[in-house]
């Protein structure tokens, strides 16, 4: 299932590992400081059976929810930051990438900017002079901004077009009505994406892309004494500062019990849970990821074996905790029906929600998504990417770095009492539905539109 | 119960194939310095091993040859892909729940293409070690050779189940079905033609009795392969596979009738809309005779020249046509191989830049006829092949993905004994083979247009 909140920070397993980290089953490599020669602290792990290195990044970034800035700006200016720099035009860097085997992403979050460069240890002094370029002294060329603008709106356009994008959208324009955040969460509209500018970019990049505040961490087979000149490479030449503002809050929206229903022409129903969740990063967003688990992750999980094997109306059906901002997240429960079997699989994963939110898990479900979820922690720590993205949202969220080293005994110290009690106190017992379906009829819908943009109509 | 979805499946993401010798034109530094290199062991004759203690996981794959071409008639109607739901779902003496519960806290999956089936298991690394998983694996799938059990109730119920998973993955995409529907016009009649799970109405049709079939026909010992990577010594792997596989009734497999595409004929327009189109797209396929001294230069030929294809090099699509001409804000460009001498290729163009379909087109067929006239520079081709080279030295240096390559050779119907040949061969390839494989592109040809457009609901 596509995530429902397409722009956090997502490099696969960071999450994981950021919410649980590894334990000591096996010695695993320490998280050591490091000074570049040119003052730079950072954070690095010693992987040695890897031949890539990883060197991750990130800032503070209250602009995308400031209003000072149109909105969008730090998402447009991340990407055009890579069409032409030191000398190079879009194509040709893109293609210098491709000659050091490896990549370089830059992203803005609802409260940070992070980027992270992966490439073969061998290739880290060429690559890093190819990143330098893009944070350093990018071309920003109005072509290549105006070929991105239109890609963008393109993408909302045909993204808010399909039955699960109308549903994603519509349940979040229930939550957050239209607010910077919603449409932060989801694509914004063309409208507000053709508003944004070069100057634009060029102002957020000042603000934003400076030395202090700059988080640096590292995973791979290169030590600190080698890492160090290569972080001054890359970073030295970006201005001394100050320091970007930090974002506001993220408004928290209300749990809501309302049921939307789109009426349009489709090969299947789409449904989607929805509701708020206040849970700060640590022991208790574990705990619920391991609940969640239980109720909607996988074969063995309680939604998979009533909606699909004893039902038989879905292919896969899940239920995710999706980070917002902060202590926000969302708990979206979701799945794809055949539109003759609505009724009762929106019965049942209702049924299934309360049953779950009012008596918790077993013991037996809880040791099947730990072992899972210790195996997973252990194979993301293998992989540079994720362990240097782990760090860095760690420090750019000012969260302890010892966190890094207590999620696998988080996951194994979990009870079902634990998790249980985890449930009960922050799970909403209201959840906004909307179901997108060729026919309402089944279904008992406090509202009924033919699209996501009517939603604000619904009360 | 993954689903390859591509009608057409390129041969290879990566470039494929063992020891790179020392004749490898890789730059030193990108070999310097790397963990030790993964190996594969082929302990039995259908069973390898990829034995490495770094890995945090026991995988375990069998491979079927056996995918949607194999069906009765040379149609594919989703019977393999069914049988692979029906083989994971059902209860079975060996096993009693549905295999993809097999182990708690363990992966499991299957995943049915043109050519194959795959069925996938991966297990933590436990203090007890994976011998008595790899027992449990062996023993369920021997038995698999030899038949499966489900009832009515759950085979009916899973054919409802893979409709939904059409509905998911394929049903509700515009672009997909006017895909499918201009391949069905590309290559008539042809099972690479018809998606690997089926159409709505031939999935409704599926029986268990027709699967049934279909299994005793191709689930036979002697069309399978088995993969396994972990910390497991081969030679534990190796006595558990022949005690498990020491029971399974040999029995012929059966013989692959040749296929073969039908000649070119007329250029066809094929045009639709939907309310979930917001922005209109062209699609061009055209079906290329290309030539195949033999099938390994062929396919060498075919990587560098899609790579240059989807590059932004100079020279490239992107290069002359997006960043140039300002056709269109992206282009995409594929090049597939469906049978001997035979390839497709693909190219979607956003209809972003105001230009109408038929310049487009226009524009399109005219930088192919550069290309054929024009050959790529050697050193750009010197440039792509490094690439690959250098990757695959990379990914040895990873045990699974080791693993995972012989699993995509042997799924592809390759013999096991090329993949180590491949790399030599693909080094071979001549800066004219390529530019041989260019030029038939600009040949006239068959040739399908589709034009996909909003519509109001």
């Amino acid at each position: 299932m596509p995530g429902l909140v397409n722009r956090i920070v997502r490099v696969a397993g960071a999450v994981l590992l950021l919410a649980a980290g590894p334990g000591p089953a096996k010695a695993q490599a320490p998280v050591v400081e490091g000074r570049s020669p040119g003052g730079i602290v950072f954070h690095h792990v010693v992987l040695p059976d890897t031949p890539l290195q990883s060197v991750a990044f990130g800032w503070k970034d209250g602009t995308a929810l400031a209003g000072r800035l149109p909105e969008w700006t730090g998402s447009l200016g991340t990407r055009l930051m890579f069409s032409g720099a030191g000398g190079l035009r879009e194509g040709a860097l893109v293609e210098a990438w491709r000659d050091q085997l490896g990549g370089a992403n830059l992203s803005q979050t609802m409260t940070h900017t992070v980027g992270i460069m992966t490439v073969p240890a061998s290739k880290l002094a060429a690559a890093g002079d190819l990143l330098r370029a893009s944070l350093v002294d990018p071309d920003l060329p109005q072509p290549a901004l105006e070929r991105l603008r239109k890609q963008m709106a393109d993408s909302s356009r045909q993204g808010g077009a399909s039955s699960g994008g109308q549903a994603r959208r519509s349940a979040v324009l229930a939550l957050f009505g239209d607010t910077p955040e919603s449409r932060f969460l989801t694509m914004a509209p063309p409208s507000i994406i053709e508003r944004v500018e070069r100057t634009d970019i060029a102002t957020w990049r000042t603000a934003v892309l400076v030395r202090q505040g700059l988080v640096v961490t590292s995973a791979g087979p290169a030590d600190t004494a080698t890492l160090g000149p290569a972080i001054d490479r890359i970073f030295s030449g970006l201005p001394a500062g100050p320091a970007a503002a930090a974002s506001r809050s993220a408004a928290v929206p209300a749990a809501r019990p309302l049921t939307v229903a789109i009426e349009r022409a489709g090969s299947q129903s789409t449904v989607i849970l929805v509701g708020p969740v206040i849970v700060p990063p640590g022991e208790a967003r574990v705990r619920l990821q391991m609940g969640l688990q239980v109720l909607g992750s996988g074969s063995n999980s309680r939604l998979f074996r009533v909606l699909r094997e004893k039902l038989g109306a879905t292919y896969g059906a899940s239920a995710s905790l999706q980070p917002v901002a902060g202590d926000l997240s969302l708990i979206v429960l979701e799945a794809g029906i055949s539109t003759d079997r609505i009724k009762p699989a929106l019965a049942a994963l209702r049924e299934d929600y309360e049953r779950w939110r009012a008596t918790g898990i077993e013991m037996r479900e809880l040791d099947t998504v730990r072992t899972a979820r210790i195996a997973g922690i252990r194979q993301a720590r293998t992989q540079p990417a994720n362990v240097a993205a782990a760090l860095r949202d760690l420090a750019v969220q000012d969260l302890p770095l010892g966190d890094f080293d207590l999620a696998e005994a988080r996951a194994r110290d979990a009870t079902p009492a634990t998790v249980s009690a985890e449930i009960s106190a922050r799970m909403p017992a209201a959840l906004v539905t909307v179901v997108v379906t060729p026919s309402a009829t089944a279904i008992a819908a406090d509202c009924v539109v033919r699209n996501a943009e009517e939603v604000a109509g619904c009360r | 119960m993954r689903l390859a979805l591509r009608p057409i499946v390129l041969a290879a993401a990566i470039l494929m194939g063992h020891g790179v010798g020392a004749s490898v034109p890789v730059r030193a530094e990108a070999v310097s310095g790397l963990p030790a290199q993964a190996k594969v062991k082929r302990v039995l004759d259908r069973v390898y091993v990829v034995e490495d203690r770094r890995l945090r996981s026991t995988s375990f794959t069998m491979v079927v040859n056996a995918g949607c071409v194999d069906e009765p008639g040379g149609v594919c109607r989703g019977l393999a892909h069914y049988l692979e739901h029906l083989i994971l779902t059902g209860r079975n003496a060996e096993h009693t729940d549905s295999a993809f519960r097999m182990f708690a806290g363990g992966y499991s999956n299957g995943t049915t293409s043109h050519e194959a089936t795959t069925y996938i298991h991966r297990v933590p690394v436990r203090p007890e070690g994976a011998v008595a998983d790899l027992e449990k694996l062996f023993t369920f799938y021997a038995a698999r050779l030899q038949g499966f059990d489900i009832t009515d109730a759950d085979a009916n119920r899973e054919r409802n189940v893979v409709l939904q998973e059409y509905n998911l993955r394929l049903g509700s995409s515009p672009e997909w079905r006017l895909r499918a529907r201009m391949l069905e016009t590309l290559l008539p009649g042809h099972p690479r033609s018809q998606p690997a799970i089926g159409w709505p109405h031939q999935i409704a049709a599926l029986s268990l009795g027709d699967a049934r079939a279909f299994h005793r026909d191709w689930y036979v010992l002697d069309n399978v392969a088995f993969v396994v990577s972990g910390p497991t010594p081969a030679v534990e792997v190796e006595a558990i596979a022949r005690k498990a596989l020491a029971g399974v009734t040999p029995r012929p497999s059966p013989q692959r009738p040749p296929r073969t595409v039908r000649p070119p004929t007329e250029a066809v327009t094929l045009r639709d809309s939907d309310p979930q189109v917001q922005n209109p797209v062209l699609i061009l396929q055209k079906l290329v005779a290309v030539p195949e001294s033999d099938r390994w230069s062929s396919r060498g030929a075919r990587l560098l020249l899609a790579d240059f294809l989807q590059s932004r090099l100079d020279g490239s699509p992107h290069e002359v046509l997006v960043e140039g001409s300002k056709l269109a804000t992206s282009i995409g460009l594929d090049l597939s191989r469906l049978a001997p001498r035979q390839v497709a290729l693909t190219v979607r163009v956003p209809l972003d830049g105001g230009q109408s379909p038929e310049k487009v087109l226009e524009a399109i067929e005219a930088y192919l006829r550069d290309l054929g006239r024009t050959p790529i520079p050697a050193e750009t081709i010197e440039r792509l092949r490094t690439r690959r080279l250098e990757r695959r030295v990379l990914a040895l240096a990873e045990p699974q993905r080791v693993a995972d390559e012989v699993i995509d050779w042997l799924s592809g119907n390759d013999r096991y004994e090329d993949l180590a040949l491949w790399p030599d061969r693909f080094r071979a390839v001549s800066a004219e083979q390529v530019a041989a494989f260019a030029a038939a592109l600009a040949e006239p040809s068959r040739r399908i247009v589709g034009i996909l457009t909003p519509r109001e609901p």
